[in-house]
This record gives C-alpha cells, sequence and structure tokens, in this order.
C-alpha cells in the first residue's frame, strides 16, 4: 500500500509493518496508526510517521544509543494492553526535540513510545520514574567558551 | 464544570465502566481511587499537560521548511558521529 507523508511524499508499505497504536501519542489520540522510516543517510534518527495524517510524523531514537544506564519497568496495564510476552520484542523509541542548534537535541525519557515487534502494538507510556524528565540533552553539552 | 460532593469511601461513576473513590482526605490533599478498563489511561494532570505539549512542539518540527530541517538534521547527525565516536 502506498503511504502519503508530507516529508518523504508517497511511501510504499507493507500492511504488516505498520504500527497499531491502543491510543495516539499524548495530544494527538486520534492518530493510531504509524510506521517507523529510517531518516535516509543515518542510522540513529528515526521517524515515527502517521499512516491517518501525511502532515503528522516524530522523529525519534533508541534512547539506549544515547543513554547506555536508560532502564524502566512497564506497568502491568501496560504490558497487558500492549500483549508483551516476550520482552526481546519489545522496541523503545523516544521522541527527539530538535531546536535551532542542534547541539541542544533533547528527547523525552519520561515518556517513551514502546512497540511490540510480536504483534505490532503500540503506545506512548508516561513513567512514573522521577528519574526521567521530557527534556534530556542527548550531546553532553560543554560549559567552557 | 459539574461538582458534586462526596465523603471518604463514596464513589462517583463515570459512564458503566469508570469508578472514582475518595480513599482519604487529609488537609487540602485528596487521595482518589480509581477503577477503570485497561485500556484507559490515567494521568496526573500537569503531566499529562507536559507530555503533550512536548509532543505537540516535536510534531512542529514539520512546520519548518524541508530545506531547514534537513539542515537541522544533518548538523545533528554530525554531530551525533562526533560524540558517538567517543562511546
Amino acid at each position: 500500500m502506498i503511504i502519503k507523508t508530507s516529508r518523504f511524499g508517497e511511501v510504499e508499505c507493507q500492511e504488516e509493518h505498520i504500527f497499531r497504536f491502543v491510543e495516539g501519542p499524548l495530544g494527538f489520540s486520534e492518530a493510531k496508526n504509524f510506521i517507523i522510516l529510517n531518516h535516509p543517510g543515518n542510522a540513529v534518527f528515526k521517524w515515527l510517521q502517521s499512516t491517518d495524517n501525511p502532515e503528522l510524523a516524530f522523529v525519534v531514537a533508541e534512547p539506549f544509543y544515547f543513554f547506555p544506564d536508560y532502564a524502566f519497568d512497564l506497568e502491568d496495564n501496560d504490558v497487558k494492553v500492549l500483549g508483551i510476552q516476550d520482552r526481546e520484542k519489545v522496541l523503545v523509541y523516544t521522541i527527539i526535540l530538535i531546536p535551532g542548534d542542534p547541539k541542544k537535541i533533547t528527547t523525552n525519557l519520561k515518556a517513551p513510545v514502546i512497540v511490540n515487534g510480536e504483534n505490532r502494538k503500540g503506545k506512548q507510556v508516561v513513567l512514573l520514574d522521577e528519574r526521567y524528565s521530557t527534556k534530556h540533552y542527548i550531546f553532553p553539552q560543554e560549559t567552557q567558551d | 464544570m459539574l461538582a458534586l460532593t462526596r465523603k471518604v469511601g463514596q464513589s462517583i461513576v463515570i459512564g458503566d465502566r469508570i469508578e472514582i473513590t475518595v480513599v482519604e482526605v487529609k488537609g487540602d490533599q485528596i487521595r482518589l481511587g480509581i477503577k477503570a478498563p485497561k485500556e484507559v489511561s490515567i494521568y496526573r494532570k500537569e503531566i499529562y499537560d507536559e507530555i503533550q505539549a512536548e509532543n505537540q512542539a516535536a510534531a512542529d518540527l514539520l512546520g519548518l521548511s524541508p530545506n531547514d530541517l534537513d539542515g537541522v538534521l544533518s548538523e545533528a547527525v554530525e554531530v551525533t558521529k562526533k560524540h558517538t565516536k567517543k562511546i
């Protein structure tokens, strides 16, 4: 099938590659179907592109790449709604916020996007863990100069 | 907004499937118990608002012209490469 995107134009995609969100990302509850597209020429950033709304897309990344110690417990309820049986099949992405200065890119570790590769269900969950906030710099911030 | 008066131990029911009970009142703090189906997410409003705003800001990226966004992203990619060499 063909997905329309405002950024990449028309994208060919297999029906079975679409992630079905239990509920859309917070503030976008109607957006329930997404695909993950690679960012051309870059293995770190990906696009979480809505298949319903060509204009809705988020830049995401695998947070463990920048934060090797990032860890959290999913609430039982989220484990149930996502139908998670095998944790090895679970993918975690966090949404990236890109300001004018790329060195100041932040990511939202408080509300990761969890997708279950086994049944392709997804959800943005909110962690109770106080260590994580909605804005973590992904690059070390230089204090000199 | 509908306002209802309840005592500790009393509840309100929203639709068929959501029940909210006043568990405890201590000074100006009220502890609520919530029964809801597992598909219904429950958030503290300030956290919900914060994440919604963050999502909105991230989605607004596409409001940048494609050229500007490409510039920022390629620069981000370069910065990523520089930093990941150190890892």
